[in-house]
């Protein structure tokens, strides 16, 4: 069909035509940009490999929601704020082991360790109250009963981590609560330092750093998906998470305790975003009691460009998005980053409302 | 008896201890509202006639007011000294306690006798012409009292018209829509535009309201297009996503350049790959152009003028005006008409056409100035020019009447064929669609009337403010507004009111004035006693109420959830669907099916 495919052709022009007009006034700058290819390619490459390693802590965040949603339907609205109070757990857990990046490196080592413990249990264990107190009792309610709760439980996160963050500190307790007032990011111990592998293997400084940290942050990631991935496909508990979240009430009419499920699933959500929240503290360097709320709509849409309920999805999703906001931070504007990113999100939830690797169970009534 | 005093002390409590902060006639409105409110939920809720028991409601509404009056008197004559904070001489607190404890009980039992009136179309006409005198003269009581409070009020009225657009999207469509600020914010930022020296477009701010709604009515169809396909929770996100965009939006379209790309980027880009050098002039369409001012914001901006007839107007303004109000006039009469031919014109209608009649008239029809007298306020603010900044009476008729027209559509809309497709969609999706409810038109219509709402509050908002910046219409405001209507109950009109009333309020009011005294309190009294610095600093940096604002809206919202997920004033449907003897399994999100 000629004429069909005439049309779409146009059509397609029609559209790079109007992108091509409209998008430079969301920073996107074809001249710009295409100077930037071209004088310093290796600048492009740094931008990649910063968004692989943000991408890699959305990609943990998104792990908790697809977890969630793929076993209660629920978007656990205050996931991003359990981050954020992670962070601010395992920022004073630092401060009470006393560790700086002047410390020798086996004080350095314990004190991450130590934080990320820490972190991993004080999130799973935040999470699975958050479910007990506000979803628990919903989970038979209209649907926009539990969500709208979640929302709650996110206003209340925020307030509480503004307050941790500073606003109401005591001398003796300054070292960890902060010392200014709690609107201003904080800075977050680089206990890691900046080591510049590319730097120490060839001598030479370039545009293109790989630090030793984001290498770091990488593994971890990685590591935290596979570990993540066995344990739902091989262990027992596993098995009876994905039987759960296949069919609620033929799970439980197999011996299945539901509500321990669920629990767990909360727990080990929000122990990955406390694992999330050290790897991001000792990565980006910043502590922000606002962080949770744009860390969790990037992990989410990462979830849902994934596919939600989708493990691997998550982790695909999230290593797109870092990729993707890292460019528009470094290529276009950050102002107009979350604009991109919601950009994104619409055009899945349009032309794949499943997501990229995604079965239909997003859709699920 | 029983009963009824512990509703009293119960009451009181809460009462008195808002009187508490305030002090002065404070206290007699609190006592009187009160006693209106005891009054008229005298009538047991299920609807079946009780016995009229005057003996319990004066007891209740005796010791409600009782309680109020000493919170006052607590306030001003000891609170109000030791923490510092204007008070109130005692020629008024004692006064005040005593006219509030009398007519807080004699308006309860006035009230409450006209609940148990036998004629029930009698008792509600009573109920609403209350209600109406409260509305007209609130702002009056408020100067004449000095509470200071209608300027709040007015701002929570903006909200509860936002509110009542959104419970459209999600009361009757079921739809969460996180962004909804967003519309408000587009309402107010075209009003701003086109009535400002921002692009230099000043157009009259009666027709600049219906643009205003229009704009934000497209606004929502574009951003419900995406979302026809998907399911709740993702529209919730879709919508919240969006709603974070457009404050940076309005933050950054300061520098707009647009540029023409077939001979900006294309041809360049050909001819450069080619190894040449470009040789097309680069057309340039918008250059540098200041759209909404960034985090300035755009500042001022008109206010509405009086459409009053007065002789300087040019030949076409006169015309134009007399034209509107006959128009206006002849609606009525057609509204007349109509009512007389199917027989229906009682009292209501009378009075209800010549009110609006009366109305239309004092707008435009040129009064002279009154120099006293007890309404001269009244008289003197319909004169010709701009609503004056510092005169409340304009703004807060012009609310009420948008109010009202915003009530009005929405019940229109609910019985209509319309509302009952956004219902059954609610209740429903597939089965709506295959008893042929057309989704895609009725969500669509749906988006487009809540945000068509919010825009006409947008453009009251921003001519009241006379500014506007881009940080009111994020995802605060969103969730602020989400909150009010679960907390009212979401699909019920009243609850609306309630919810944004009692949210707004407590947020401009209760909670400033509680940070008030309790600062007081603790510079004046906790410090001077306490010697640690640390602690001190301590006390000074968490004794502040409006820092747990946002704490205290989602123990809101986790705590209505809990107890009470319809709301505190819920239609009867909602209340039936949370309250089944059975549980409702259908709804369960088990994916079972």
């Amino acid at each position: 069909m000629p004429m069909k495919t005439l049309r779409k052709v146009l059509l397609a022009v029609v559209i790079i035509y109007l992108f091509l007009l409209l998008s430079p006034v969301a920073g996107f700058d074809v001249a710009r940009i295409a100077v930037i290819f071209r004088d310093t390619p290796e600048l492009v490459l740094r931008y990649l490999w910063i968004g692989i390693a943000n991408g890699g802590i959305f990609a943990i965040v998104a792990l908790g929601y697809t977890m969630v949603y793929g076993i209660i339907q629920l978007i656990n609205f205050a996931h991003g704020d359990v981050f954020m109070i992670s962070t601010f757990a395992s920022l004073t857990v630092i401060a009470a082991l006393g560790a700086t990046n002047k410390s020798d490196p086996g004080a350095i080592l314990l004190a991450v360790i130590v934080a990320l413990v820490i972190a991993v249990l004080f999130g799973g264990a935040l999470n699975a109250v958050i479910e007990r107190v506000a979803y628990r009792r919903l989970r038979n309610a209209p649907r926009l009963a539990p969500l709208i709760s979640a929302i709650g439980v996110s206003l209340i996160l925020q307030n509480l981590g503004q307050i941790w963050a500073g606003q109401g500190y005591i001398d003796f307790l300054k070292p960890y609560f902060g010392t200014s007032g709690g609107a201003a990011q904080k800075a977050y111990p680089d206990l890691l330092g900046s080591h510049d592998v590319i730097q120490m293997l060839t001598g030479q400084e370039s545009s293109l750093k790989i630090y030793g940290k984001e290498i770091f942050v990488v593994i971890a990631a990685i590591l935290l998906m596979v570990g993540l991935r066995l344990f739902v496909q091989r262990t027992r508990l596993g098995k009876a998470m994905r039987a759960t979240a296949e069919n609620r009430d033929a799970a439980k009419i197999m011996g299945i305790d539901i509500d321990r499920i669920i629990s767990i699933t909360f727990f080990i959500g929000g122990g990955l975003a406390g694992a999330a929240a050290v790897l991001n503290g000792l990565y980006v360097g910043t502590a922000w009691w606002l962080m949770g709320f744009q860390a969790g709509l990037r992990s989410f849409t990462a979830a849902v460009l994934g596919g939600i309920g989708n493990v691997t999805g998550a982790m695909l999703g999230g290593f797109l998005i870092g990729i993707l906001t890292s460019l528009s931070d470094g290529l276009l504007n950050p102002a107009w980053t979350r604009a991109w990113v919601f950009g994104v999100l619409v055009l899945v939830l349009i032309f794949r409302p499943n997501g990229l690797l995604g079965s239909a169970v997003g859709q699920k009534a | 008896m029983n009963k009824s005093i512990k509703r009293g002390l119960l009451l009181g409590l809460a009462s008195g201890f808002l009187a508490m902060l305030f002090g002065g006639w404070a206290m007699t409105v609190l006592a009187v509202f009160g006693g209106i409110l005891i009054g008229f939920t005298s009538r047991s809720g299920s609807g079946k006639p009780a016995a009229f028991s005057p003996q319990a409601v004066a007891l209740t509404a005796f010791i409600f007011s009782l309680l109020t009056a000493i919170g006052g008197i607590i306030f001003d004559r000891g609170l109000a000294d030791i923490a510092v904070v204007t008070g109130h001489p005692s020629e008024v607190t004692f006064p005040a306690a005593i006219v509030g404890i009398v007519l807080g009980t004699l308006t309860a039992l006035g009230m409450a006798y006209v609940q148990h009136m036998p004629n029930a179309r009698t008792a509600r006409r009573i109920n609403y012409a209350v209600g109406a005198v409260i509305l007209i003269f609130l702002p009056i009581i408020d100067h004449a009292t000095d509470l200071g409070w209608a300027a709040s009020i007015i701002f929570a009225g903006v909200y509860i018209v936002v509110a009542i657009g959104l419970d459209v999207v999600v009361g009757y469509a079921g739809l969460l829509n996180l962004g909804y600020a967003a519309f408000f914010g587009f309402g107010a930022y075209a009003t701003a535009l086109l009535s400002s020296n921002q692009i230099g477009v000043h157009i009259n701010f009666w027709l600049l309201l219906w643009i205003a709604a229009a704009i934000a009515g497209i606004g929502g169809v574009l951003l419900g297009a995406p979302t026809l396909g998907l399911r709740g929770d993702y529209i919730a996100i879709i919508t919240l996503g969006f709603g974070e965009i457009v404050p940076v939006a309005f933050q950054q379209l300061i520098k707009i350049t647009i540029q023409e790309p077939l001979t900006c980027v294309i041809i360049p880009a050909i001819q450069a790959i080619g190894g040449g050098t470009p040789t097309v002039q680069c057309i340039t369409l918008v250059d540098k152009l200041d759209l909404t001012g960034g985090v300035r914001g755009i500042n001022p901006i008109d206010r509405p003028v009086f459409p009053i007839i007065s002789p300087e107007d040019t030949p076409v303004a006169l015309i134009i005006k007399v034209a509107v109000m006959l128009a206006l006039v002849g609606l009525i009469f057609f509204f007349f008409r109509r009512q007389q031919r199917n027989g229906k014109v009682g009292p209501g209608t009378m009075i209800f056409s010549g009110l609006a009649v009366g109305l239309i008239l004092i707008l435009f029809i040129p009064i002279p100035h009154t120099a006293e007298g007890l309404l001269a306020p009244f008289w003197n603010t319909f004169q010709p020019g701009q609503f004056a900044s510092d005169n409340i009476l304009p703004w807060w008729f012009f609310l009420l009447g948008i109010i009202g027209l915003v009530i009005f559509l929405k019940l229109r809309l609910k019985n209509s064929r319309l509302g009952r497709a956004m219902t059954a969609i609610r209740e429903d999706e597939l089965a709506a669609n295959q008893m042929g409810v057309d989704l895609v038109h009725t969500k669509l219509t749906a988006f487009a009337f809540g945000a068509a709402i919010a825009g006409l509050a947008g453009a009251f908002y921003s001519a009241y403010v006379s500014a506007v910046f881009p940080d009111g219409f994020g995802f605060g405001t969103s969730v602020i507004i989400v909150a009010a209507i679960v907390l009212g109950g979401v699909g019920s009109i009243p609850g609306n009111i309630v919810g944004a009333l009692i949210i707004f309020l407590a947020d401009l009011l209760f909670l400033k004035q509680f940070q008030n005294v309790l600062n007081g309190l603790s510079t004046h009294v906790l410090m001077p006693s306490i010697p640690d610095q640390a602690v001190r600093g301590f006390i000074i940096a968490n004794f502040d109420p409006v820092k747990y604002r946002f704490l205290l809206l989602g123990l809101i919202l986790v705590l209505v959830m809990a107890f009470r997920p319809e709301g505190l004033l819920p239609t009867r449907e909602q209340r039936l669907q949370f309250h089944a003897e059975e549980p409702v399994d259908e709804e369960a999100p088990t994916g079972a099916a």
